[in-house]
């Protein structure tokens, strides 16, 4: 079905480009499994939004290797329309949406999908426990995040291994809207923020890879889709570091828990969660920096300023 | 008996004052000495641009073009259209002519080529608003402003005074035969919304399509497909440059009451910002190719701006042009 209300391409449609030949990958640097990239994280980069962040990952990003860039920006809180029902609590909505140009291979195009809905609710269920919605009656908060680059491996799980890429893509989504709430001055009864670990499979070094006692799977904090080897399941959670509480989990891969004899879940979630508390720290430096900006121009505002006299 | 006491004076914070009376909040700014406009820019002050390039890993060209508060992306993306066979013959040009025949061949390519990019829509180009980059605009279909901002930027593309991009560049051929084109996919998606979007997606446009780098494509017969070498990477053939500059203009003596006052005179803003552009009935946006020569005009909602003011409008976007090439040929 075309969209009359975008321009679109021919109709009878393209196909992406085949290369003959795999194209060079540029390889990643290696890392060691608890190593954790840079973050950028940066607030107040769209000023007609009430609160607004940019987040990079990694930054700054070897050249040639794909990186997470996303935007968030924050509305509210602002008066339900009339026709809405009351509540007495602020209604929270997200929205995700990946750019046409975000994604390996193929161009998405502008019609929100099914993997766009499914992070939005995730997104929203990671947030809502951390805004006092009580504070904000009738009214409704709305967060905007665009994917303007990510990392790959959207592709789906199949024999080989889990993907990682929606999952890196949601946990930077989390850090990401929680800075711009923080940066809209909504009140928090504390900060968000996202981290993945996964369970990785590496190939060992001149093995044949069908090799059949494989190593065992170790823990990776903050994989990347680039990484290489096998994931053989991953987490995502989305963690108040102040308060020590996980609003969001979400696996992949199977898994056993400690009353079956393995302790693949605990692992899993203790990576998780220092991921998420490292990338707290990042983004307590941008809530910091956002308001010690915020103090001086308030102070800036005291000092000069008069009203403009109507005549 | 109430006692006369002067009435004291009404006074508001500028914030208010911009909300209960727009208008009038703008003008009182300009009949100021010097005129300022709100933002604190002289009336033909432009903001400064910023442009980075290539800063996306799945688009075949990016840029990121910032004016003022106004930030957008623009990345393009290129996908196949191969065509059925034998449908490329009649656009190869590879028939061998009688000499009578050879010029008005050369014609019909001329003119015919730009054709080709319409009538098989090699050129998609979109801007999205909905990108929460401002209040008024939303996700979802998108709004009538983003429809409208979408095909003026499409036609100044496509426009044969601008010929930006050569159809023979998107042309995948093999044994004098088309077999494929290129498609492009130019989607623009404001980050940030204050004013005069027009210019700066135009912009990034063009910086946008300077940094595109196309693998070399070749039609393979085994599998009858078209193949990319990941090793050769191509930039585009592109036209002239051209670069748009948007203004609006008001009238001082334009109150809301709709009375003429002595001494009123016709102010032209430069790039506008959001709440200007709102207030302002009339706009002109005026496209300057390189060289000079006016490749596109644009105007309408009022008759405030005469030839005099279209005159400075052209000087203005002239200047604005050259701002606009170094910022553009210094990112690229």
């Amino acid at each position: 079905m075309t969209d009359r209300r975008r321009i679109n391409g021919p109709s009878d449609g393209t196909t992406p480009i085949v290369y003959a030949g795999v194209p060079k990958a540029k390889q990643l640097p290696p890392r060691a499994p608890d190593a954790l990239r840079k973050i950028f994280l940066k607030t107040s980069l769209t000023p007609p939004a009430t609160g607004s962040s940019f987040l990079e990952l990694p930054s700054p990003a070897p050249a040639g290797t794909p990186t997470l860039k996303l935007t968030a920006s924050v509305y509210g809180p602002r008066p339900l329309p009339p026709s809405a029902p009351f509540s007495p609590h602020a209604r929270l909505t997200a929205e995700l949406k990946f750019a046409p140009f975000s994604t390996p291979h193929k161009r998405r195009g502008y019609v929100r999908d099914a993997v766009e809905r499914d992070l939005s609710v995730q997104l929203q269920n990671a947030l809502v426990k951390s805004i006092k919605t009580a504070a904000y009656p009738k009214s409704g908060i709305d967060i905007f995040i665009t994917v303007l680059d990510c990392e790959g491996g959207l592709d789906g799980d199949d024999d080989d291994g889990v993907e990682v890429g929606l999952m890196n893509v949601l946990a930077g989504a989390i850090t990401c809207a929680s800075a711009a709430v923080a940066d809209a001055g909504i009140e928090c009864v504390d900060l968000v923020s996202g981290g993945v670990a996964a369970l990785v499979r590496r190939a060992p070094a001149g093995g044949d890879a069908m090799d059949v006692d494989l190593p065992a799977p170790v823990v990776v904090l903050d994989p990347s889709p680039a990484d290489g080897g096998q994931v053989v399941s991953a987490a995502v959670v989305g963690y108040m570091a102040g308060r020590d509480e996980v609003t969001l989990l979400w696996t992949k891969g199977a898994m056993e828990t400690a009353d079956q004899g393995g302790d693949e879940l605990d692992l899993l979630m203790d990576g998780a969660i220092t991921t998420a508390t490292a990338v707290r720290l990042v983004l307590n430096e941008a809530v910091k920096e956002r308001l010690l900006l915020g103090i001086a121009r308030s102070r800036l505002k005291k000092e000069g300023g008069g009203d403009v006299l109507m005549s | 008996m109430e006692s006369p006491a002067p009435a004291p004076a009404l006074s508001f914070p500028p914030q208010t004052f911009q909300k209960l009376s727009p208008s009038s909040y703008l003008l009182r700014h300009l009949q100021a000495t010097p005129p300022t406009r709100p933002s604190g820019r002289s009336p033909s002050a432009f903001r400064e641009p910023t442009v980075h390039t290539n800063s996306l890993s799945h688009a075949h060209g990016s840029a990121v073009v910032r004016t003022g508060d106004t930030a957008v992306v623009c990345g393009v993306r290129a996908e196949i259209l191969s065509l059925k066979y034998g449908d490329g013959k009649s656009q190869g040009r590879v028939t061998v002519l009688r000499s009578n025949e050879d010029e008005e061949l050369m014609n019909d390519e001329e003119d015919g080529g730009e054709g080709e990019l319409r009538s098989r829509n090699l050129i998609v180009t979109n801007l999205e608003l909905g990108t929460g980059c401002s209040r008024d605009y939303h996700p979802g279909p998108p709004s009538d402003f983003a429809q409208t901002t979408t095909s003026r930027l499409h036609r100044l593309i496509l426009s044969s005074t601008s010929s930006l991009i050569s159809p023979s560049s998107l042309r995948i051929i093999h044994d004098d035969e088309i077999k494929a084109y290129w498609v492009l996919y130019i989607d623009v998606l404001c980050i940030s919304l204050d004013g005069n979007v027009l210019d700066t997606a135009w912009a990034s446009i063009i910086a946008a399509l300077r940094s595109t780098r196309l693998p070399r494509a070749f039609w393979d017969a085994d599998s009858e497909s078209v193949l990319c070498d990941p090793e050769m990477k191509l930039g585009l053939q592109l036209g002239p440059l051209c670069f748009t500059a948007s203004f609006g203009v008001v009238s001082t003596g334009a109150e809301e009451d709709g009375e003429e006052q002595d001494g009123s005179k016709v102010v032209i803003l430069s790039d506008p910002d959001e709440f200007e552009e709102g207030v302002c009935e009339e706009a002109v946006m005026i496209c300057i190719r390189e060289g000079g020569t006016i490749a596109r005009i644009e105007k309408g909602g009022g008759l405030l701006c005469g030839m005099e003011g279209l005159g400075e409008c052209v000087r203005m976007a002239r200047s604005r042009y050259e701002t606009w090439e170094k910022a553009v040929r210094d990112a690229v």
